[in-house]
């Protein structure tokens, strides 16, 4: 056995439980493909629908190729770097003297432990920037709801003989229990100093539960984000002038490069291989005279989904080679072209929206090539993001999404603030 | 509220904001031209600032003394809330910092306010009413005539003259129109003639039965209309007729309804093209015959052929009258007829029956 028994642990969390730290179905099959190239098998040795079966059969068969649970490890790493982050990026330039530093500072591997406080678990650096990531214990909950049925009479009514209690009996029927349910789990944060950019780019995932049981309140965010400079500070050396600076640029944002000019051109970028589509439009509209008529609007078009719109751009590049077009071609994607949404455009000021990315790339490693014509070799990826002007944050809604993806979109957003 | 400017010198000097956001802010606070609303929301979008930012800047700005909220009501059980709280001290619920608000001072005066409001509103009106006359290409228009008004007159008597149609004035803007669905445009009075445009039809007949009904009630309360009503044999008794107020055009199209409404100095709208002069002609056509109409009724509205097509009114029969003041420039036009009494409105089936002929064809 080359496995530990909490690597097996993080294996059942995975393929067992919902929420949280559960993977895609698309991105389980994707392990299992992997494991099937690296170790040189076949789909009838290991196939890819086992992730439909019970998490005991599939550790069973898994590990026979997969023994040390590396590429499981591999796997699971991304899901926690790319998984619901909300994303800010600040101008931040390191000194000379500072890079010196951080040069002789050694890598930290991947742990995959889960500490009490923010604690960093990776350290990667390259001649161009530095990652710190950093992860905190937290809780993934659950409910369980009970009906009579369901529970030992006697336990029933006991419970329901002290509920009626609890209200002075002014009720008399016990209709459910409902339970509160929490695992352990931790929560991530990935922290980029990019020396080319002159960047700091700072990744949270704020959708976690506390120990008491309630998500994250807006001041633990901002506690978190002390906590967090405290840390990649110590680990950089920095000095406490230099922490106080992170710490005032992560609060203030004022030095955010999401500026208004990278909204503008994000809700409306179309690309040769990457095009937005905002399917939510949030709109601000100032009277100027009768502060009564102030007007917030939100206009959704529900029916643009993501899985239609996919198809529609795979067969457009595959036939074409590129998605330049694709809104002439598709005008019912082209959403800013809804009635109402296209007179608000003009008429009011978009402070927010809710879009798809959608990205065609090259395949990596050991991805499946199931494509034809011009998207052979390629393959579609997409996000699905918030985007609000004030908070300057770019929210990530996928519980998976690709790197690949990820960083093409922040890429964009570097090149339009003109930091690129 | 007027905020407090010593109260603020000391905040700058503990904010972590930038100049350029401070400069921002007590542009904000204290250099506001109109009456205006703060909030956390206004602070955000104001000032550009993350939505916790401009919770906390306005939180900051209240404990600091800089700002005092006015008055809230909890969103869940209604209390009323006049402190800065978290929770509401009736049903314990939170309470968002986004509800809270505080009226700051305006630096105008409230004269120069009243003009600019108004002029805003009535800018606001003229945008509906050319988006609405540019898409339907239409406006149902409409002319009252106070019925017998050449004895009125001499029988009120100037002052009381002007005092009553000073009520009626009053009747038509919070009675008769207030209950419409779509836009009006009162364009003017001449003599006793007042002329209204309307974006929508429906609304015409809303407007005429709202009228009369008011009219009604003023005979039992109004002192000044009580103090003529039995010196006179028809009062106080209107006449009216809609039509259709097609857009101009010209060979090259439809004209801009923008070009055509304009706004006065004053703040109110008119139009201001002479194209439409010649489209005001049809009740010089058409007289009612007071005796018929006003014995039981206390509004006539000649309806036009124009107007009721494509409206519940279509089937009523029709009568055919000469418009124009010049021998050539005559046209036949078809009208039909609706009485209204008590704000109810009668269909009339000989419309012929309830036609004065015309003393002086073609005059008003």
């Amino acid at each position: 056995m080359n496995y530990t028994e909490d690597d097996k642990r993080l294996f059942y969390e995975v393929f067992s439980s919902k929420g949280k730290n559960s993977w895609t179905v698309a991105y389980k099959k994707q392990y299992i493909y992997t494991v099937q190239k690296q170790a040189e098998i076949t789909s009838k040795e290991l196939a890819e629908n086992i992730v439909g079966k019970d998490t005991i059969k599939i550790f069973e068969e898994v590990i026979k190729y997969d023994d040390n649970l590396n590429i499981f490890k591999q796997f699971l790493k991304s899901h926690e770097l790319y998984a619901r982050k909300s994303v800010e990026i600040h101008k931040f330039e390191i000194s000379d003297s500072e890079k010196n530093h951080i040069g002789s500072l050694d890598n930290i591997s991947y742990n995959y432990s889960i500490p009490s406080g923010w604690t960093p678990i990776e350290v990667h650096k390259t001649d161009t920037d530095i990652v710190i990531t950093l992860a905190k214990g937290a809780f993934h909950a659950t409910t369980v709801k009970f009906e009579k049925d369901k529970l030992d009479s006697e336990i029933w009514d006991k419970l329901k003989s002290n509920v009626l209690e609890v209200t002075d009996n002014k009720y008399s029927t016990l209709r459910s229990i409902k339970t509160e349910l929490m695992e352990e789990t931790r929560v991530i944060s990935k922290v980029k100093f990019d020396f080319k950019t002159d960047t700091l780019e700072f990744g949270m995932d704020y959708s976690y539960i506390q120990k008491d049981g309630k998500k994250a309140s807006e001041a633990q965010y901002i506690e978190d984000k002390e906590e967090i400079s405290q840390e990649i500070s110590k680990t950089l050396g920095f000095s406490d002038e230099r922490t106080a600076v992170i710490k005032n640029t992560l609060e203030t944002q004022e030095d955010s490069i999401f500026t208004k000019e990278v909204f503008e051109q994000l809700i409306t970028l179309k690309q040769n291989d990457l095009i937005i589509i905002p399917t939510t439009h949030h709109f601000y509209r100032e009277d100027g005279v009768n502060d009564e008529h102030d007007e917030d609007i939100v206009t959704s078009q529900r029916n643009q989904k993501l899985a239609d719109i996919e198809k529609k751009v795979k067969e457009s590049y595959s036939e074409k080679g590129t998605l330049t077009g694709f809104f002439e071609e598709h005008p019912e994607h082209n959403t800013a072209k809804a009635k109402i949404t296209e007179q608000l455009i003009t008429s009011a000021e978009t402070t927010k929206f809710h879009a798809y990315a959608i990205l065609i790339r090259d395949i990596t490693g050991f991805e499946k090539d199931t494509n034809k014509d011009k998207m052979e070799g390629k393959t579609v990826d997409s996000i699905i993001f918030d985007f609000d002007v004030n908070d300057k944050t770019i929210n990530i809604k996928n519980n998976n999404y690709t790197k690949e993806v990820y960083e093409t979109i922040i890429s964009k957003v570097l090149e339009f603030s003109k930091t690129k | 509220m007027r905020p407090s400017f010593l109260k603020f010198l000391n905040f700058q000097k503990q904010s972590k904001l930038s100049p350029q956001k401070i400069e921002d802010l007590h542009t904000i606070l204290f250099m506001s031209p109109l009456k205006q609303k703060i909030d956390s929301d206004k602070l955000k979008r104001k000032l550009d600032l993350p939505n916790n930012n401009a919770k906390k800047l306005f939180t900051d700005l209240i404990n600091t003394g800089v700002l005092d909220i006015v008055s809230i009501n909890c969103t869940e059980c209604g209390e009323t809330i006049k402190k800065f709280l978290n929770t509401c001290p009736t049903c314990d619920s939170e309470i968002n910092i986004e509800e809270y608000y505080t009226d700051i001072n305006a630096l105008l005066a409230n004269e120069k306010i009243k003009l600019i409001k108004s002029k805003h509103h009535e800018s606001k009106k003229a945008d509906i009413i050319a988006r609405e006359w540019d898409v339907q290409k239409y406006l149902s228009y409409v002319l009252i005539d106070l019925v017998d008004s050449e004895n009125v007159q001499n029988i009120l008597g100037d002052q009381d003259y002007k005092d009553f149609f000073q009520e009626i004035r009053e009747i038509l803007k919070y009675h008769a129109l207030s209950s419409i669905k779509g836009e009006y445009l009162i364009l003017g009075e001449i003599g006793d003639c007042i002329k209204i445009a309307f974006t929508k039809k429906d609304d015409v007949i809303t407007f005429f039965k709202g009228f009369s009904n008011e009219l009604a009630n003023r005979v039992n309360t109004s002192s000044l209309i009580l103090k003529y009503l039995t010196q006179l044999e028809y009062f106080p008794k209107f006449s009216g007729i809609v039509d259709i107020l097609e857009l101009p055009s010209t060979t090259n199209g439809y004209i801009s309804p923008k070009s055509i409404i304009s706004i006065t100095l004053d703040g109110s709208i008119d139009f201001n093209s002479k194209a439409l002069t010649g489209l005001f002609r049809l009740d010089s056509g058409v007289h009612i015959n007071n005796d018929k109409a006003f014995s039981a009724n206390n509004v006539s509205l000649w309806l036009s052929e124009n107007y009721i097509s494509n409206t519940k009114f279509k089937f009523l029969n029709k009568i055919e009258v000469e418009v124009g003041k010049h021998e050539s420039l005559k046209v036949k036009r078809n009208v039909a007829l609706l009485l209204f009494n008590k704000g109810k409105e009668n269909e009339i089936e000989n419309p012929e029956k309830y036609k004065r002929e015309n003393k002086l064809i073609g005059s008003n």
